[in-house]
């Protein structure tokens, strides 16, 4: 099984080579289903056997290690493999039915991104971790850049310009740990930082880099700025993929170099309650569904690495637990926002109103999705936060465990805000002329199905979810697969 | 003038370090970098039509096929139940001299289509710009 791994990066990045190439979209349709479901169907197998807690890996090029680059998966890293397949499914099957993956760059880059969000989920290597990280965001330029308009290619340039500053800052201590520790095995870099100050900060470059890319404040004003610009599928991609590997690999590099370190944990609570705060009242004083919702992802990263910084397997079950459900939720809330915007002509709340009427099963699946988003029982987004501030409380985290309850019901006045102005109310009495399409809700729908699945029947996935953490806080036999 | 006469230095160039690269420094990423500054002294000196005979196809059919092959090379290996990128390495005698050729070249030639086809396709998108 565990030379099969680096097939779920290979295989979409081959085909999204194929895919550039191929006149016929129904054919590049089919070709990305058949890698998305290759991606997936590893993640699956992968989940499948680590239950009794080992670890897959493999050296490339059958190097001896920890000279060769290491790929390796546990619960966590299978578990996010399937998500990842899952949300470029649904976001692809979107454009599709929107009409917008005419372009082969669609495709193209879609898979590009789901390889690289794969690769780097399973590399045990720093560097090799950077260069995954380089190919996501090669990929991701492509896509936001779908179109070319001029808002189009100046959210590029922040977007860009803020992402390659990111890269440099995690060379650097890429290098600095290669220079000090000799290896950048994940293996041999385990408790690294530790014993060597040189180990150490260059590990906390690397952090901090990842904290770029994944919005944490204060290093976030790129998101809120770049993201509501790109074409709506490609945000919702975006938003279920990209920021999350940097959260994924975040996970790993600090439960693995720093070994769950006491003082690096205390930073990175502080980092969640502020990311929480500065997030949910950034998105007080927007206008557009799209605006709202990507401050509130930052937001909700927030909750994310607040799972880390708690570091307890409770504590690592319930972030697994949230950052799953999250993702479903999230997705679906952009792709609901792209469809209001594909039906009605705009996704600025001034020009909307009285949805409910109009669109009913619009409104239903973003009432279960904003639901979620802020917690509301018995959704899964409940299950994962009463799990998450309990977990603080037993850690003595009472801070972060208060912020976190406070902040989601300032999530909930911001949902409340979108209904009322969108779905609420009276329609619009000029509405501009959408173009609706059949089925456009299907994929959003889908994803709504996931925080009422997982709310009613927590325990299946908590029992995964439980299983990731314990891999993850199981940093031992992490490094005795990786690293033998 | 100049660039006229580099363009085939440049080439050289650029196949001396793919050729090199598995034991010393070089290698598919950097002859791919120096065959791309190639293009871009040519789109200098010449202007968007003068790059034909170092990029004849469109930048993006050259970056699949590199992606192809390099992915490709990579996963025959798994076919036969070798990790993945695993390499072989070929004794061959040309012309009475001994030379050793790895498996990882046919990697490196993938590479090194990839680099320049977005450096094509940079020089390209970034050319048209008006």
């Amino acid at each position: 099984m565990s030379r099969f791994l680096p097939l779920a990066a290979a295989t979409p990045l081959l085909l999204a080579a194929a895919v550039a190439v191929v006149p016929a979209v129904v054919v590049r349709r089919v070709v990305a289903a058949a890698a998305i479901a290759t991606c997936g169907g590893i993640g699956v197998a992968a989940v499948g056997s680590t239950g009794d807690g080992g670890v897959l890996a493999t050296q490339l090029g059958g190097f001896p290690p920890p000279f060769a680059i290491a790929m390796a998966a546990d619960t966590f890293a299978g578990l996010m493999l399937v998500v990842f397949a899952l949300v470029t499914g649904l976001c692809l099957a979107f454009a599709g039915l929107r009409g917008h993956d005419g372009s082969p760059r669609a495709h193209a880059g879609a898979l590009a991104l789901l390889g690289a969000a794969a690769g780097a989920t399973l590399t045990a290597d720093l560097f090799n971790l950077f260069v995954w990280i380089e190919v996501l965001l090669l990929s991701s330029y492509v896509l936001i850049t779908i179109g070319g308009t001029a808002r189009r290619v100046r959210a590029g340039t922040i977007y860009v310009a803020t992402n390659l500053l990111g890269s440099s800052v995690f060379l650097a201590g890429v290098a600095l740990v290669y220079a000090t520790a000799g290896s950048v095995n994940l293996g041999v870099l385990r408790g690294a930082a530790a014993g060597s100050g040189g180990v150490a900060i260059g590990a906390t470059l690397v952090v901090v880099a990842l904290a770029v890319k994944s919005a944490l404040v204060p290093v976030h004003a790129w998101l809120p700025r770049s993201y509501p610009d790109a074409p709506t599928w490609v945000t919702a991609l975006f938003s279920g993929t990209l920021t999350k590997v940097g959260i994924v690999a975040l996970f790993r590099v600090v439960t693995v170099v720093f070994d769950g370190a006491a003082g690096v944990r205390e930073a990175i609570l502080i980092v969640a309650g502020v990311t929480m705060v500065v997030g949910v009242l950034g998105a007080v004083g927007q206008t557009s569904m799209r605006a709202i919702l990507s401050f509130h992802m930052v937001s909700q990263v927030g909750y994310l690495v607040m799972a880390l910084g708690i570091g307890t397997i409770a504590g690592l079950g319930a972030g697994v637990f949230f950052l799953v459900q999250y993702i479903a939720v999230k997705t679906a809330l952009f792709l609901v926002a792209g469809a209001v915007e594909s039906q009605e002509g705009s996704d600025d709340l001034e020009e909307l109103g009285g949805l409910v009427h109009k669109r009913p099963a619009l409104a239903a699946v973003f009432l279960i999705s904003a639901f979620a988003l802020a917690g509301v029982p018995p959704l899964s987004g409940f299950v994962a936060k009463v799990a998450l501030v309990r977990a603080a409380f037993d850690g003595a985290a009472y801070g972060i465990g208060a912020t976190a309850v406070a902040v989601s019901f300032l999530t909930l006045l911001s949902m409340v805000k979108i209904w009322n102005a969108a779905f609420w109310g009276s329609m619009p009495e000029e509405p501009i002329p959408g173009e609706p399409r059949a089925g456009l809700l299907v994929p959003a729908g889908v994803l709504a199905a996931v925080p009422i699945v997982l709310g009613l029947f927590a325990e299946s996935l908590w029992v995964v979810a439980d299983r990731a953490a314990r891999s993850l806080a199981d940093v031992v036999v992490y490094a005795s697969a990786v690293a033998p | 003038m100049a660039a006229r006469a580099l363009t085939p230095a440049v080439v050289v160039l650029a196949l001396f370090f793919l050729w090199r690269g598995h034991d010393a420094p070089g290698g598919g990423f950097i002859a791919g970098l120096v065959f791309g500054a190639g293009i871009v002294l040519r789109w200098l000196a010449f202007g968007p039509d003068g790059i034909g005979p170092l990029l004849p196809a469109p930048p993006s059919r050259v970056l699949a096929l590199g992606l192809v092959i390099a992915i490709g090379v990579g996963m025959v290996p798994v076919a036969v139940g070798e990790p993945f990128l695993s390499g072989a390495i070929w004794e061959l005698s040309v012309l009475g001299t001994e030379l050793k050729v790895a498996s990882s070249l046919v990697f490196d030639v993938g590479v090194t289509f990839v680099v320049v086809g977005m450096v094509g396709a940079f020089v390209r998108g970034m050319g048209s710009i008006r």
